[in-house]
């Protein structure tokens, strides 16, 4: 549906060149919710922006249902923004229109007929429950009412895919979680794609089926975001992805973990799970079973879109024997076990 | 005050009137293209262009920089041109224009740079021309901006046309040099000085409540 190939931007300020974006290459599928999460800085902005053009790229492609848009004159370039929506942090509703007016500007944009356009809009309206306010002007609504129109605008040219740039990040966390259920509500009854880009990790967990890290220009990841949380993953990750994670292990410990195995040392392992096999009594079969000492460093639940995934950060001890035994069990029951390294034993413990 | 001063007075009305409303009316013709022109091509505006910018952006530096009494001894041979004579009000509606017109442009592109940013983005993502994001998004928000900008301007001109009434334009201007200053008549004087007041006032609160009635924010 959306393909970018290679594209790069730079800006020029006082001889300085600034690399916006390095070299990036995406693609959404028809569908589906993708998130790019980035800081501020890392091009997530200007990357969005490329995709409807208003961020012109210095090179590379930028595919939009089989067109590419670089090569399109002005007046295509036009049609083909009518086909996707966009929603932006400030809302950037007109203040001196009142909100019918402002979901019927895209259509009147088109110059569409005014009988037409109030088809269009009422249930959009109705949609983003904002059925008692169409008289009203946006400085009289909150924040996540104004969100709202600017949905219902974004919407009115029914488009096949809505760009959301940072479009919760000014609201509190109970209306960001109100606006993306809507998000959520209007990609599966229209099957609309939505593109989003966000600093907050919430956001990615509560709805986006794929997620992006950006830094510094780059996508640095890419997954699904089951697969992301759950850390399943073939590359070991980078500083950043695992800030997002946020799964340190403890700064006490890390400062004495190595790679290398020695005598009088323990193991620290991460154990990932998910689905069904958080209802299994892991540490317990580990305990008993395998007479393996758990030391519990980290744990958490998450549940990310009704799937829950769970991670563990653990130091065990036994003998070399049983901690296989152990961790070929952890493993037949399909949960990611990955040495992080070693500690001295005792590390952690009052001696 | 006699039956015939009256009647000077409310001619002189008459013609501060009419050379407000003229002037202002054209200069707001031909400033309000101007001064869009003028955003438009300025740094970072939607069709940016140096060239046009820079060269507009001289010229109306230039005529503002003119004292307006000068400017007007200056364009006699332009009235001239244009309305066949060098004296009365319609010749100094000819240099009330020129001087209205540079002034309104800068008003006029001031108020469209108070419009967020973020809003010409939204357009564009519509797909709306560069004519369509002006008409349809950027004025409607400057609204109330330019509505202050275009009282102001009046303002100036009720001002204006009294200097120019000191050349030969006629209107109040003239009637309060004639009378009130070469005649030391008084009463001709403040009773000019009360209309003028009261005009003023009148401008500033029909733009005001226009500007307030056309805002929403």
């Amino acid at each position: 549906m959306i393909e970018i190939h290679n594209i790069k931007k730079s800006y020029v300020s006082r001889s300085k060149t600034v690399i916006a974006l390095d070299n990036i290459s995406l693609s959404v599928k028809e569908g589906e919710i993708f998130g790019i999460i980035g800081r501020s800085g890392s091009g997530k902005s200007t990357l969005i922006r490329c995709i409807n053009l208003l961020e012109k790229p210095d090179q590379g492609q930028v595919i939009f249902n089989h067109s590419n848009l670089m090569s399109l004159s002005d007046a295509h370039l036009r049609q083909a923004r009518q086909q996707m929506g966009m929603i932006f942090q400030h809302f950037n509703l007109l203040a001196n229109k009142n909100i019918y007016d402002n979901i019927a500007l895209p259509l009147r944009i088109k110059k569409m007929p005014e009988k037409e356009i109030e088809k269009i809009i009422m249930p959009l309206i109705q949609l983003t429950d904002l059925e008692q306010r169409v008289e009203n002007y946006p400085a009289q609504l909150s924040g996540g009412q104004k969100q709202r129109v600017a949905i219902a605008r974004a919407l009115a040219t029914k488009p096949s895919v809505l760009l959301c740039d940072e479009a919760t990040s000014a609201l509190d966390p109970e209306t960001t979680l109100s606006i993306l259920q809507l998000l959520q509500k209007i990609n599966r009854d229209m099957n609309l794609t939505i593109i989003l880009i966000t600093h907050e990790m919430d956001v990615i967990k509560q709805i986006c089926h794929r997620i992006a890290v950006m830094e510094h220009g780059k996508i640095i990841k890419e997954q699904d975001t089951i697969e992301f949380f759950s850390h399943v993953s073939s590359e070991a990750d980078n500083e950043v992805v695992e800030s997002y994670l946020q799964q340190e292990i403890p700064e006490l410990l890390g400062s004495v973990m190595t790679q290398q195995v020695a005598t009088d040392t323990d193991p620290i392992w991460r154990i990932c799970f998910q689905g069904d096999a958080v209802s299994l009594p892991l540490v317990t079969t580990l305990v008993n079973n395998f007479q393996i000492e758990v030391n519990i460093l980290q744990a958490q639940i998450d549940y990310i879109q009704g799937i829950a995934v769970g991670i563990m950060i653990v130091e065990v001890a036994g003998h070399d024997a049983q901690l296989k035994e152990g961790l070929d069990y952890l493993r037949q029951q399909q949960i990611t076990v990955e040495v992080l390294g070693y500690v001295p034993r005792n590390a952690i413990r009052p001696a | 005050m006699s039956q015939e001063m009256l009647y000077a007075l409310l001619n002189a009305w008459v013609e501060t009137i009419y050379m407000v409303v003229v002037s202002g009316g054209l200069g707001l013709l031909f400033g309000l293209p101007l001064g869009a022109i003028l955003y438009l091509t300025g740094k970072s505006g939607i069709l940016e262009n140096v060239v046009i910018y820079r060269g507009l952006g001289t010229t109306v530096n230039a005529v503002r920089s003119i004292p307006f009494i000068i400017l007007i001894i200056a364009l006699i041979p332009l009235a001239r041109l244009i309305v066949g004579t060098s004296i009365g009000s319609s010749a100094a509606i000819v240099s009330l224009t020129i001087g209205a017109i540079p002034f309104v442009a800068r008003m006029v592109e001031n108020s469209l740079q108070e419009v967020p940013k973020g809003l010409i983005e939204a357009g564009l993502a519509m797909g709306a021309t560069p004519l369509q994001i002006m008409l349809q998004i950027i004025i409607p928000e400057a609204i109330s901006g330019i509505i202050n900008g275009a009282t102001i301007t009046l303002i100036t001109l009720v001002g204006y046309s009294a200097m120019a009434g000191a050349v030969g334009g006629g209107g109040l201007g003239d009637l309060a040099m004639r009378y009130g200053y070469q005649r030391f008549d008084v009463t001709i004087m403040l009773v000019t000085i009360a209309v003028l007041i009261i005009m003023v006032q009148l401008i500033q609160w029909a733009g005001d409540f226009l500007a307030a009635r056309l805002s929403h924010t």
